[in-house]
C-alpha cells in the first residue's frame, strides 16, 4: 500500500505541469495503453516473417492467437486482481482444481451441473482469498500463494487421476471444435475468448462496480473516505478472479483434452506477465482485459519465435524476463511524462 | 500592541541587522540566517526570514501552525534545502540540503515527529546514525556506550536494550533529545521536542540546555508552550505566514502580547460572513464522544450552522472528524444524525445518512489521481449495479458542470486526469463531490491548507453557500482568521477535549490562539 502511494506523496512540489515534450511523444501519450501490446505483437510477427517468411500466413496467425487466447482467459482473473492493487497467485491451482473437479463431477452431476460446480469452487476460492485480504488485512501476495499451496495439497488428496478421461461434448464444442468465420477455420475457443474479453471490458469500463474497482486500486483510502464499500468491492473482485480462473481450467481441459495436478503451473508467471505487458500497473488502478489479450499475444508470439528458432525453453524464460523489464520501465517512464 | 516590537532591546521590525550577503558575519554570532526563502511550488512556506543566534544563547521561534517554524528548523538542520538565502554557522556557510554536512558543522536537531526507528533498540538508535557504515557494529559495545550516554545525561530509567517502539512517547522523545545531545553540538535545534514531555521531563531538558549553553553552545527552541519559553528563552522571534513579525527578549513580554503577534492583526479583507441562520433544526448531535485521541467531546451542530474547530494540530481535531464520519472507531453516550439516533457509524453508512467528509490529505485520502476529474467527483455515488465510467459522466454532465462551474475548477473537462490539476483545484474536487447531493452535515479537515488565495475565496463562498442551503458544517481549520470570520461558533480543542467554546463577542483571534495554548480566557 505504501509503495503505491509513493509517487503521489513524494512530489508535493509538482503542480501537475507536464514537462515539454516532442510532438512524437505527445502523440504517443494519447494512444490508449492497450494498443501498445498489439503494436508490439505486430512488430514481433514481422520479425518472425523476416526470419522465416513462411511464418507470415493466416494459419500461423490463428495458431498463435489461439494459444494466446487461452493464456488470456487464464489471465482475465489476474487482471481484475491487479486492477484493485492485488494479485492472484492462486490462479494455477484454481485452474487445476476446477478442471479436475469438473471432470470428476461430470459423471455424477452431468456436464452442466459439473460446469456450475467447477465455477462455484472458483468462487469459493476467490471468496476465501478476498475475505482474508480485505477483512484480515493480509498481503495479497502471501495470501494467494498460501492458497495456491493449500489447493495443491487438496488436489493431491482428493482426486483419483486414473478416472479422469471422458471430456463432456459441450466443452469440446466451445473450445477445440473448429468453426468457420469468413471462410477461415479456427478453434471455437478464439471466439469464446474474444467474447469474454468484450463482456469483461464493458463491465470494467462502464459499470459502477468496475469503476469502483479502479478507485479502490488507485487509492484505497480515498475510496473508503468517499464512502465506497471497499471490503465488499475487494471480495467481489477476488470472487470474480477465482471464477474466471476456474472457467479457464475448464477451457484448458476442453482444448488440450487432458488434466493433471500441475496443469496450471505455467500460468503462475505468464498470467502476471500478460497483465503487466497489457499495460496494467502492478500497483493497481490501471489495466484492461483488452490489454491483457495483447500481452498474451506478445508472449505467444515470443514462444512461437523461440520454438521456430529452436532456442529451447530456458531462452524463452529469459526473453520473457527481458520483455517484462522493458515493458515495466517503458510504462513507468510514460507515467511520469 | 500594534507594533511588532516587544521589549527594550529588540531592533526594528522586520528585524535583525543581518550582514549583507558576502560580508563576514559578526564575530560573535554562532548562527546567522539571512533572508531564508522556501517555496513549495506556489506555496511560500518561508518568505525572507533572517535572524542570528549568539553563543551561549537560547533563541525561541514561536508562531502558529504553518507559520514556517518547522520549515526554518529543517533548513537549519539541512533536511530541507532553502530556495534562497544563506545560513552561516560559526563563520562558515552551511552546505544546504545535507543533514550529514550540517551535523559535521556541529548542528544537531531533535524533531517533533520522532526520527527514531521504532523496531530498533535504544542502543541501536543511539549508535547507528553516527556509526559510519564501513565501521563494524557490535551489539555489546553499543549497549555499553548507550548505557554510559544515558547515565551521563541522567536518564538511568531507560533500558538501552528495549526496542524504541515499546517506550512511552515521552521516553522516546527523551531518547531523541539524548541522541541529538550525544553529538556534543554547538547548535542544538529542538523542534517541538518537548511536546510529549511531562513537567519533570521538561525540567530535565532545561537542565541539559543550561549545561550546553554554559559550555558556549546555542539552542534554537521551537515551541508552542509559552510557559517554557518564558523560562528558558533568552531571545525569541515570532513567525507568521513565513515571515518574522516581531522579536522579544527575556522578561520583556507577556503571553497576551505574543499571542496577538502570532495571531496577527490583519483585517477581515477576504472573508465572507456566515449566513444568518433560519432554522433551529439540529444536524448532528453527540455527547461524550470517545475515540483514540478524543476524550469525551459534546457537540451540537445546527442545520445551516458553520461550527469551527480550532486548536493546535494534534489535539484531537483529525480524530474527531474521522470519528464522526466513522473512519475511526468511536463510542458516544448518545449520537444522532439529523435527529435520527445512531449507535455508531461507518463511512458507507455516513454517506447514506447524509454526511460528507473532506479529509486532510487530498492526494492520499481524497482523490484517485489516476482517474478522471468526473469520476473523482462521482466516487461516493458509484453503485455496483449502476452505470459507471463515460456513460455515467454523460448522464451526470449537468451536475458535474454545475460543480466545476460553482467552484471555478480550472480543468480541461471531466475527462482530464485528476492528478494533473493543481493542489487548489484538487481540493475543490474533494469538496465538490458533496455539493448539491442532499447532505445534512459536511465535515471539513482544513480544506484551505496550502492552496492559493483565489482558491480559498472560492471555497469560502461555496461553504457559506452550503450553509445557506441548510447544511451543517463542521470545519477544522488551522487558520485562525477563517474560524473567526466565517464561523458562527468555534470550539477549541486542547488535548482531545473542548477547552473553550467561543461565540459572539468572545470569538476573536486572540481568544482562539489563547485557548489553543491551553489558556482559558476570561469573558
Amino acid at each position: 500500500m505504501t509503495v503505491r502511494d509513493a509517487p503521489a506523496t513524494h512530489s508535493p512540489v509538482a503542480t501537475g505541469r507536464p514537462p515539454r515534450s516532442t510532438s512524437v511523444r505527445h502523440v504517443a501519450a494519447r494512444v490508449p495503453r492497450s494498443i501498445w501490446p498489439l503494436v508490439a505483437f505486430l512488430v514481433l510477427f514481422g520479425i518472425g516473417g523476416l526470419i522465416r517468411p513462411n511464418l507470415v500466413t493466416i494459419d500461423s496467425l490463428i495458431g498463435t492467437a489461439t494459444f494466446a487466447i487461452i493464456l488470456a482467459i487464464a489471465s482475465f482473473g489476474q487482471t481484475v486482481a491487479v486492477i484493485q492493487a492485488g494479485i492472484d497467485l492462486s490462479v494455477p491451482n484454481t485452474i487445476a482444481f476446477s478442471a479436475l473437479a469438473f471432470l470428476g463431477l461430470a459423471g455424477p452431476l452431468g456436464p452442466t451441473g459439473a460446469f456450475v460446480a467447477a465455477l462455484l469452487t472458483g468462487a469459493v476460492i476467490g471468496f476465501l482469498n478476498g475475505v482474508v485480504i480485505a477483512k484480515l488485512g493480509l498481503t495479497p501476495i502471501v495470501t494467494t500463494i498460501a492458497m495456491n499451496g493449500l489447493l495443491f495439497g487438496v488436489i493431491l488428496l482428493v482426486f483419483n487421476f486414473s478416472e479422469l478421461t471422458a471430456i463432456p461434448e459441450f466443452v469440446i464444442g466451445i473450445t477445440s471444435a473448429k468453426v468457420s468465420v469468413f471462410g477461415l477455420e479456427m478453434a471455437a475457443v478464439l471466439l469464446l475468448g474474444l467474447a469474454l474479453m468484450g463482456v469483461l471490458q464493458l463491465v470494467l469500463s462502464f459499470t459502477g462496480w468496475g469503476r469502483s474497482l479502479f478507485v479502490v486500486g488507485s487509492a484505497a483510502e480515498a475510496a473508503r473516505l468517499g464512502g465506497l464499500p471497499v471490503d465488499r468491492i475487494r471480495v467481489v473482485g477476488y470472487v470474480v478472479s477465482g471464477v474466471l480462473a476456474a472457467f479457464a481450467g475448464i477451457v484448458i481441459v476442453g482444448y488440450y483434452q487432458q488434466a493433471s495436478a500441475t496443469m496450471g503451473a505455467s500460468y503462475l508467471l505468464s498470467s502476471v506477465a500478460a497483465v503487466v505487458i497489457g499495460g496494467a500497473s502492478i500497483f493497481g488502478g490501471r489495466g484492461s482485459v483488452v490489454g491483457t489479450v495483447g500481452g498474451a499475444l506478445v508472449l505467444a508470439q515470443v514462444s512461437t519465435l523461440v520454438a521456430v528458432l529452436n532456442l529451447g525453453a530456458n531462452i524463452q524464460q529469459l526473453i520473457y524476463g527481458v520483455i517484462i523489464l522493458l515493458v515495466v520501465s517503458l510504462y513507468g517512464r510514460s507515467a511520469t511524462t | 500592541m500594534t507594533d511588532a516590537r516587544i521589549g527594550a532591546a529588540a531592533p526594528a521590525a522586520p528585524v535583525p541587522a543581518a550582514p549583507p550577503d558576502g560580508s563576514p558575519p559578526a564575530v560573535d554570532a554562532l548562527l546567522v540566517a539571512t533572508d531564508l526563502v522556501k517555496s513549495y511550488g506556489p506555496v511560500h512556506a518561508v518568505q525572507g526570514v533572517s535572524f542570528r543566534c549568539n553563543p551561549g544563547e537560547v533563541l525561541a521561534l514561536v508562531g502558529e501552525n504553518g507559520a514556517g517554524k518547522s520549515t526554518v528548523a529543517k533548513m537549519l538542520a539541512g533536511a530541507v534545502p532553502p530556495t534562497s538565502g544563506s545560513i552561516v554557522v560559526g563563520g562558515r556557510p552551511l552546505a544546504s540540503g545535507s543533514v550529514r554536512q550540517s551535523r559535521q558543522s556541529g548542528v544537531r536537531c531533535a524533531f517533533q515527529e520522532l526520527a527514531l526507528v521504532p523496531d530498533w533498540t535504544v542502543a541501536e538508535n543511539l549508535s547507528l546514525p553516527d556509526g559510519a557504515p564501513y565501521r563494524g557494529f557490535s551489539q555489546r559495545k553499543s549497549v555499553v556506550a548507550a548505557a554510559e550516554l544515558l547515565g551521563a545525561f541522567d536518564l538511568p530509567h531507560i533500558d538501552p536494550q528495549v526496542t524504541v517502539g515499546t517506550l512511552s512517547l515521552a521516553d522516546r522523545q527523551l531518547v531523541e533529545i539524548a541522541r541529538a545531545l550525544a553529538g556534543r553540538p554547538s547548535l542544538l535545534i529542538l523542534d517541538e521536542a518537548s511536546s510529549a514531555l511531562t513537567p519533570p521531563g521538561v525540567a530535565w531538558l532545561f537542565q541539559r540546555i543550561r549545561d550546553l549553553t554554559s559550555d558556549g553552545g546555542s539552542v534554537i527552541y521551537v515551541s508552542h508552550r509559552l510557559g517554557e519559553i518564558a523560562e528558558i528563552a533568552d531571545r525569541g522571534a515570532v513567525l507568521r505566514d513565513g515571515k518574522v513579525v516581531g522579536e522579544f527578549v527575556r522578561g520583556g513580554w507577556t503571553d497576551d502580547q505574543l499571542v496577538s503577534l502570532m495571531a496577527g492583526r490583519e483585517a477581515a479583507r477576504f472573508f465572507p460572513a456566515p449566513p444568518a441562520r433560519t432554522t433551529d433544526a439540529v444536524a448532528l448531535e453527540v455527547t461524550n464522544l470517545r475515540s483514540d485521541g478524543v476524550h469525551g467531546i459534546d457537540l451540537v451542530l445546527g442545520a445551516g450552522e458553520i461550527l469551527g474547530i480550532g486548536g493546535l494540530q494534534g489535539h484531537g481535531q483529525a480524530e474527531l472528524l474521522r470519528s464522526l464520519f466513522g473512519a475511526a472507531p468511536a463510542t458516544a453516550d448518545s449520537w444522532s444524525i439529523a435527529g435520527r439516533p445512531v449507535s455508531g457509524t461507518t463511512p458507507v453508512r455516513s454517506v447514506r445518512h447524509g454526511i460528507g467528509y473532506v479529509p486532510e490529505d487530498r492526494k492520499r485520502e481524497g482523490l484517485a489521481l489516476e482517474m478522471s476529474v468526473g469520476e473523482n467527483l462521482l466516487v461516493p455515488w458509484f453503485r455496483a449495479y449502476q452505470l459507471g465510467g463515460r456513460p455515467r459522466i454523460t448522464r451526470e454532465r449537468t451536475w458535474i458542470d454545475g460543480v466545476l462551474g460553482a467552484l471555478s475548477v480550472r480543468t480541461r473537462g471531466p475527462d482530464e486526469r485528476a492528478g494533473t490539476l493543481s493542489g487548489g483545484n484538487q481540493q475543490k474536487l474533494v469538496f465538490g463531490r458533496w455539493m448539491d447531493r442532499a447532505r445534512t452535515v459536511i465535515l471539513l479537515h482544513d480544506p484551505t491548507r496550502g492552496i492559493d488565495v483565489r482558491a480559498k475565496q472560492e471555497l469560502y463562498a461555496a461553504i457559506v453557500d452550503l450553509a445557506e442551503q441548510g447544511v451543517g458544517i463542521l470545519w477544522f481549520s488551522t487558520e485562525v482568521e477563517e474560524l473567526v470570520h466565517v464561523c458562527h461558533r468555534v470550539a477549541v480543542l486542547y488535548q482531545g477535549a473542548v477547552i473553550d467554546e467561543l461565540v459572539g463577542e468572545r470569538l476573536t483571534g486572540d481568544a482562539v490562539v489563547g485557548a489553543s495554548m491551553g489558556l482559558r480566557a476570561a469573558a
